[in-house]
């Protein structure tokens, strides 16, 4: 639909590094009003719930409930963090949660992104068959629903014994992850320049010596961009997790958090502080990293 | 990045398209481009792509196969498979539960997409006709996508409770009254789901759907503005048609995880009350995990499954005739 | 997309994949095992025990270890849900500990009898008594007449919490002897309760699918029903046993009506059905419903979050005047051990040592937990909480009830009629469906199980 050189500026645009020339400056003038309202009013409410959370996560448990919304006169309990951290008497607190979810989404990334981008690169190179039917096994793949997955994968790792193991979980979530790594990282390889490649041929370098020495370094950005995709979608996947990690020390996060709520029961101030501990470094990492992400998403449409 | 002369094989595709049918991956093979690594030095490229085919045949080859022996067979978590024939099947089909959850996770589905799409597209149309502070509000709009979705789930559900949770507080002061229990509804609780989840998905939407709107040549919207057409009307007759194969695979896409969303339900109702939100999902993890039934647990899974591969496969489909006619 | 060509690829590369998946997850299952291998000469059991009661298994632990020089013992946390859930497939695996927490009403119960997987505990009954120790309840720990369980604490529930200022200031009389007579006299309390500004009994009705409005329905059954009935209730699930009373009887339905009633009628605080436990605790602990819905431990719980009123406890009415209910006893914290473990020995040695009459009465002090067994004097029991105590003394004064949905297996009783009910107090269904709903779902249960 688009012509080439404009999907190349668009994605520089949408990182927003360089404005549009003189194309995005028309402002809008009947209903501008309406228009700022209706975007403050969505902003509002996508910040007001993580100010919440960390404002929640202050507060003293009977002033959780008597006074949600106050700032001033308000019995400020700082010491839930620390609850959260160490978790329940004899339980895991978020400390071991923190660590789980480390292994998991260091694991995950780094085979996802070494193997999704060998494997896209090399599909733009190999024969014309071979290439698309590579492809279109990624294609399925990112369809897959993951509801037809749980059972198997369960009953896979219980007879192998690897339940409750966060090293194997992450190796899951790099083949859950590996079609869409695929897929954004090869529209990228298409548009690889050919000259670079013959001018490492003519140097005698071999395609895997070629990709290592001279292609990689050159896909950096995509690579952290589609890594940073993937890593907020590992770091926050529960339906795989709840079912693959028993244990309670092997427990990333979500998982983690969701069971809590079971074992605090008198403490809702150590289940928000849970909440904040889990969600705004999240929020702190997209907001300095955010650029990597739009690049991303511009790359290749197709996010988990 | 590298973003030099990449038309030589005359390819014409919005990387978005990509996901919409693969035909930029096939269009792109099909022009002559360079003759390097082909013939006989082509071994270490097919080589290099093992590992990746390795890992798809492993996590999502084998376990379709396993599952489907599932399905198949009695067995409850421990000890053997005895094979069953089409027991589960039948047994699930003619489940009520099972089709309440399916129909549930419709409702979830679609009213998930519609409501989500109509946002992010709003949004994205005034960030792109250039409002100011257009910058911040990419920012803004994605944040609800990137917290856990059980960090979302468990401050929502707190959120939702009468009179103190932070829902109900806001809704006191403003004087339509505190003590909506919205979770515990069981007319209201799946609305509170498609709540929470419309919140988390607008982002994505957003990003994606902005991204198709800015890549609208402005020649057209020149032309437009020559012939006296107001910006509402720019939008709708000249933005909304020019992105509609882009939009249609949002709502898809948006649709597939919807029907799926088993995080945010559990981590908000765990299912309840009563059976309220059991969704698909859900139902099949109720019954593997905690009932121990795995043989219909797997075929309502199956059955589930297929739905949304041929939801999935008309989707595309529907996609691609549209981008012909566009 | 051609599916088909999918196929092709997969078929192609399936040798390749095959023999390279094989030594990929060989690798990993031998690479990441984490853990060292469990050793199985004799010098480490492994117990599983649940956080709020760690430190009752480790105190215990600490004193096996004194007695075994040479032994140390491995306590391993256990979560609610995975206690209910998959368990299972933990006692089956090779990663089994060697003393395992298997309530009877648990759905890996049913799963490991199934399979064949528990190591009878005749040895341990005959070596620590127990049969005599369990008093009245022994036989109901048996499977086709042998033991593969043993209790090792009691839990008594259905005791409700109440905030004595709000009953003082609204001008509700204290229970006579903890107990409310009638339907009658807690709609009078309600109603002055909540002319007061306070909301009525919390209850965590959405924590687990509604386990607790199974409490409640065990606490009326037990009132309500022919104690031929009950015993027909929580029998007719076993092996070979035929239904006498069906759940669509008044002896069932009348205990599901009496929960309607007292829903028609504002008992329950706002909301509760989608409230989890620790929501309904704090309504009560902040002052917002003046009763909560508790067990013996729970006196403990809420005085931790330092409520600024004095609270006390009593009994719900039964369906008929003058016939309350009594605090239903759950001997669902059982411990089995698995045929997988690496030292059976150890494992029932260790159980043996947690049921003598020292460690049932230090657990009382150390996390409120009542003995399981009769030969404990109640009196000794220091550092209990004094309001436990007192349900205990209350217990043993007037008797227990036999809760139905802590004997019957969970995938029949307590996870089908939590969900249930919740639909019933929702409005969604009359009790007479709840009754039929549970009489198809047992009929169901009879057919798969025998």
């Amino acid at each position: 639909m688009s012509t080439t050189p404009a999907a190349a500026e668009r994605v520089v645009e949408i990182a927003g590094t360089t404005p549009r020339p003189g194309r995005r400056r028309r402002p809008v003038r009947r209903g501008s009003v309406l228009a700022q309202v209706g975007a403050v009013a969505w902003s509002v409410l996508c910040v007001v719930p993580f100010v919440l959370i960390v404002l929640l996560a202050f507060k003293s448990n009977a002033d959780i409930y008597s006074k949600p919304l106050s700032v001033v006169g308000v019995d400020w309990n700082p010491a839930n963090f620390a609850d959260a951290w160490a978790g329940p008497p004899g339980g895991q607190g978020f400390a071991s949660f923190l660590v789980n979810s480390f292994v998991v989404a260091v694991v995950a990334l780094v085979v996802a992104l070494a193997v999704g981008s060998a494997t896209a690169y090399f599909a733009t190179i190999a024969a014309p068959r071979v290439g698309r039917w590579v492809i279109r096994a990624h294609l399925v793949a990112t369809v897959m629903p993951i509801i037809m997955l749980l059972i198997p994968y369960y009953s896979g790792f219980s007879a192998l014994g690897l339940l409750s193991n966060p090293a194997a979980l992450g190796v899951v979530y790099a083949a859950l992850c590996l079609p869409t790594a695929t897929l954004i990282l090869h529209s990228f390889y298409l548009g690889f320049p050919p000259e670079l490649r013959d001018a490492a041929a003519v140097d005698g370098l071999g395609p895997i010596a070629t990709y290592w020495r001279i292609v990689l370094p050159l896909s950096r950005g995509p690579i952290v961009a589609v890594g940073m995709i993937n890593g907020f979608f590992i770091w926050g996947e529960t339906q795989v997790a709840i079912v693959l990690l028993q244990d309670p020390e092997s427990r990333t996060i979500p998982v983690g958090l969701l069971g809590f709520q079971g074992q605090f029961s008198t403490n809702t101030g150590g289940i928000f502080a849970g909440v904040a501990i889990a969600t705004i470094p999240v929020v702190v990492l997209y907001l300095v990293f955010h650029r990597s992400i739009s690049k991303g998403i511009a790359l290749g449409g197709v996010f988990r | 990045m590298a973003d030099g002369p990449v038309d030589v094989r005359g390819r014409e595709a919005t990387p978005v398209s990509v996901a919409a049918g693969g035909r930029a991956a096939t269009g792109a093979h099909g022009a002559a481009g360079p003759r390097q690594s082909r013939g006989p030095r082509s071994w270490p490229v097919h080589a290099a792509l093992v590992p990746a085919c390795l890992l798809l045949v492993v996590f999502f080859g084998l376990p379709i196969v396993r599952l489907l022996q599932t399905s198949f067979s009695s067995w409850y978590g421990i000890g053997d498979m005895t094979w069953l024939g089409t027991g589960n099947y039948t047994a699930t089909l003619g489940d009520e539960a099972f089709w309440s959850s399916l129909g549930r996770s419709a409702v979830l589905g679609l009213g998930c997409a519609v409501g989500l799409t109509v946002i992010a597209t709003v949004l994205a149309a005034l960030i792109s006709a250039g409002i100011r502070g257009a910058s911040v509000y990419r920012v803004i709009f994605f944040l609800p996508a990137i917290a856990p979705p059980a960090a979302v789930g468990v401050f929502w559900a707190l959120s939702f409770q009468p009179r103190t949770g932070v829902v109900n507080a806001v809704l006191g002061r403003v004087g339509l009254g505190n003590t909506h229990a919205w979770l515990a509804d069981p007319g209201t609780a799946l609305f509170a789901v498609m709540a929470v989840a419309i919140w988390t998905g607008v982002g994505f939407a957003f990003l994606v759907l902005l991204g198709a709107m800015e890549d609208v040549p402005v020649s057209v919207y020149e032309a437009g503005a020559l012939d006296g057409a107001g910006a509402v009307r720019r939008f709708f007759s000249l933005t909304l048609p020019l992105i509609r194969p882009v939009l249609s695979m949002v709502v898809l896409l948006e649709v597939i995880w919807s029907f799926n969303a088993f995080t945010l339900v559990w981590a908000l109702t765990t299912g309840g009350p009563g059976d309220a939100t059991v969704i698909l999902p859900v139902l099949v993890y109720k019954e593997a995990f905690q009932m121990g039934n795995f043989g219909p647990a797997a075929a309502a899974s199956v059955l589930g499954g297929v739905l949304l591969l041929a939801a999935a496969a008309a989707g595309q489909w529907l996609g691609s005739r549209q981008t012909e006619d566009a | 997309m051609s599916w088909s060509s999918v196929a092709q690829v997969g078929r192609v590369r399936r040798r390749t994949a095959f023999a390279a998946a094989a030594a990929l997850v060989a690798v990993g299952a031998a690479g990441c095992g984490g853990e060292p291998g469990k050793p199985g000469d004799g010098s480490t059991v492994t117990v599983q025990a649940q956080s709020l009661q760690i430190p009752v298994f480790q105190d215990v632990a600490k004193r096996f270890e004194a007695d075994h020089p040479g032994v140390t013992v491995k306590i391993v946390n256990l979560t609610d849900d995975q206690k209910n859930t998959t368990n299972a497939q933990i006692l089956a695996s090779g990663d089994a500990p060697d003393v395992a927490i298997v309530p009877i009403n648990s759905t890996p119960y049913t799963q490991l009898i199934r399979a064949k997987a528990l190591e009878p505990l005749d040895d341990v009954w005959q070596q620590a008594g127990l049969q005599q120790k369990y008093g009245g309840g022994a036989d109901s720990l048996k499977t086709g007449g042998t033991p593969y369980l043993a209790q090792f604490d009691s839990v008594l529930y259905n005791a409700v919490y109440y905030n004595k200022q709000a009953f003082e200031q609204a001008g509700v009389p204290v229970p006579q002897n903890h107990q409310m007579a009638s339907d009658q006299e807690l709609y009078d309390a309600v109603t002055k309760l909540k002319a007061g500004g306070m909301d009525g009994l919390a209850v965590g009705g959405a924590s687990s699918n509604g386990y607790k409005y199974g409490w409640m329905l065990d606490a009326q059954l037990a009132a309500n029903a022919e104690p031929a009935a009950l015993q027909d209730f929580n029998s007719s699930w076993q092996t070979g046993a035929t239904q006498k009373v069906k759940y669509t009887d008044p002896e069932f339905v009348d205990s599901l009506q009496q929960l309607q009633d007292w829903q028609d009628h504002g008992v329950f605080a706002t909301g509760h059905v989608g409230a989890t436990d620790d929501q309904a605790q704090a309504q009560f602990t902040s002052g917002g419903a003046a009763m909560l819905l508790g067990h013996n431990v729970s006196a403990d719980q809420i005085e931790k979050a330092k409520p600024a009123f004095g609270f006390d406890w009593f009994l719900l009415p039964g369906a008929t005047a003058g016939k309350p209910t009594l605090p239903t006893i759950y001997s669902g914290d059982t411990f089995a051990v698995p045929k997988k473990a690496a030292n059976v020995d150890l494992g029932k040695q260790f159980i043996e040592y947690f049921l003598t009459d020292e460690s049932q009465s230090q657990q009382a002090a150390l996390s409120g937990q009542l003995p399981a067994v009769n030969t404990v004097d109640p009196a000794s029991l220091k550092g209990l909480n004094p309001m436990a105590q007192d349900i205990y003394a209350f217990a043993n004064a007037e008797g227990t009830g036999a809760g139905w949905t802590s004997v019957t297996p969970g995938p029949l009783g307590q996870s089908f009629i939590g969900p249930e009910l919740q639909q019933q107090l929702n409005g969604a269904q009359t009790p007479a469906q709840t009754g039929e709903h549970m009489q198809q779902h047992y009929e169901q249960y009879e057919a798969s199980n025998g």
